[in-house]
């Protein structure tokens, strides 16, 4: 099984190398081959919200940047992690330049699902998401609103399972809680690709 | 007593002008002006890509009275280039009233959000998250209007809309009544504003899809419309 951590850490914020390293270690031993990107590092556009990813060059992005990669990567993965400072209770922009560039893995076509209009899937599987916010000083309205985006995230990206929480920033970062979060998450998507 | 000077509208969709967030934003900017307040529009896509149009930017938001922004919803809340802005002011705001203990809560802020899904409720998490903004910022949060069915209109104006946008404009009138007010949006214009230009939902739905097949069409990779390019053997079909 692979996994893909999308690191959105912000170039002028704080590092979540130490958070990741935990997330790599508990992957691993749960069977999963890791492969992290760095998104600061990369060349990654906004979207141009043309939608000509669904009718001129269907599933893939008009702009030839490193973003074209991570859709590709993502895809092909089990498990993708959204390690993120939570921003208002969202995403940092580095990670959200990147998700707003994967629209192209669904299709342009409305299906409903559970009463609300979504698109369909343009591939058989995808991802479940383990979303990891952190915050310098935990706030329960942001770490909520965090919790229900990514809930309506997998909605969207189609995915059988999606777990979210948020962990503070400390100097003694404790991974035994982000460890077991990884794990719980590990299991079920190991259980569906039995 | 109508109190505010000065506002600022900043539209966070890519597409520019020809965005519905453009007209949106416009339509309810024009009205405001008409309260004798002093209009200004930007446009975050392009008009903040260096450092030094950045400043000027921040100095501007620290002139306005009320900052009233239109964009887009992109996978359930805020497209990138909006997280950066707001985040940007935020910090700016910080930096700037770091000796006080709370900042100050003269300028209001207001969001219209639109999006492609025809319910407009799927707009909820990103108004959640305008208003965590606001209230780092230090701003008065007035509300979101909520609009579904976005891929109506590309690039007209409202008024080019005909009876469809109706209910919207006279919506985003009483809208601008509120803000130069300074009042939160009244029951009426989130009424108004959020009723659905075209109904039944899935009339909106069928049209959709029948112009994703012939914008398709139009350039030649319809029988493409459903691939798979990164198709991993055995993985994805
Ligand atoms: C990258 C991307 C992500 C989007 N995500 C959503 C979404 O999660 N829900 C939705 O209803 N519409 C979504 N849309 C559709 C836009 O919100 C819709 O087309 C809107 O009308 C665009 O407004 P604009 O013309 O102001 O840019 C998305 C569009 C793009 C390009």
């Amino acid at each position: 099984m692979k996994a893909l951590i999308l690191n959105g850490e912000e170039v002028d914020g704080f590092s979540l190398k130490h958070i990741s390293k935990s997330i790599k270690e508990e992957l691993r031993s749960c069977d999963f081959e890791v492969e992290e990107i760095l998104l600061k590092e990369k060349e990654i556009a906004d979207c141009l919200g043309l939608f000509k990813c669904w009718v001129k060059t269907p599933g893939i992005c008009i702009i030839d940047d490193y973003g074209r990669e991570a859709a590709a990567k993502l895809i092909n993965s089990e498990l993708v992690v959204f390690l993120t400072p939570v921003t208002f209770g969202s995403y940092s922009y580095q990670l959200k330049k990147a998700l707003d560039r994967m629209i192209p893995l669904i299709s342009p076509y409305f299906k409903k699902i559970e009463g609300e209009f979504h698109h369909r899937k343009r591939y058989s599987k995808y991802p479940s998401i383990l979303a990891v916010g952190v915050m310098e000083k935990i706030k329960q309205a942001q770490s909520q609103i965090f919790k229900e985006l990514v809930k309506r995230n997998s909605i969207n990206f189609h995915s059988a399972y999606c777990e979210a929480e948020v962990f503070e920033m400390a100097d003694n970062f404790d991974s035994k809680k982000i460890k077991k979060l990884v794990k719980v998450i590990s299991e079920k998507v190991g259980e569906q690709n039995d | 007593m109508i109190k505010f000077k000065k506002a600022i509208l900043l539209i966070g969709s890519p597409k520019g002008k020809d965005s519905f967030s453009a007209s949106l934003g416009s339509y309810l900017l024009s009205k405001v002006e008409e309260y004798d307040v002093s209009i200004e529009k930007v446009y975050l896509h392009s008009e903040i890509n260096t450092e030094a149009k950045r400043i000027q930017f921040l100095d501007k938001i620290e002139e306005t009275d009320i900052i009233i922004l239109a964009a887009p919803l992109y996978v359930d809340t805020l497209p990138a280039k909006v997280i950066r802005t707001l985040s940007l002011i935020a910090e700016n705001r910080k930096n700037i009233n770091s000796d006080h203990s709370d900042l100050e809560t003269d300028k209001s802020f207001a969001v219209i959000v639109n999006c492609g899904f025809p319910e407009a409720e799927q707009n909820k998490t990103a108004f959640k998250v305008y208003e965590q903004f606001a209230k780092e910022a230090g701003f008065k949060y007035l509300g979101g209007i909520s609009i579904g069915m976005g891929g109506v209109v590309s690039g007209r104006s409202l008024l080019e809309m005909g009876g469809m946008s109706s209910d919207l404009i006279k919506g985003l009138e009483r809208a601008a009544d509120d803000i130069v007010r300074s009042h939160r949006f009244s029951d009426s214009v989130i009424e108004k504003t959020s009723k659905p230009m075209i109904s039944p939902k899935w009339i909106y739905t069928l049209v959709g899809n029948f112009s994703w097949r012939y914008q398709a069409f139009q350039n030649r990779v319809y029988r493409k419309m459903n691939d798979k390019p990164y198709r991993r053997e055995k993985f994805n079909d």
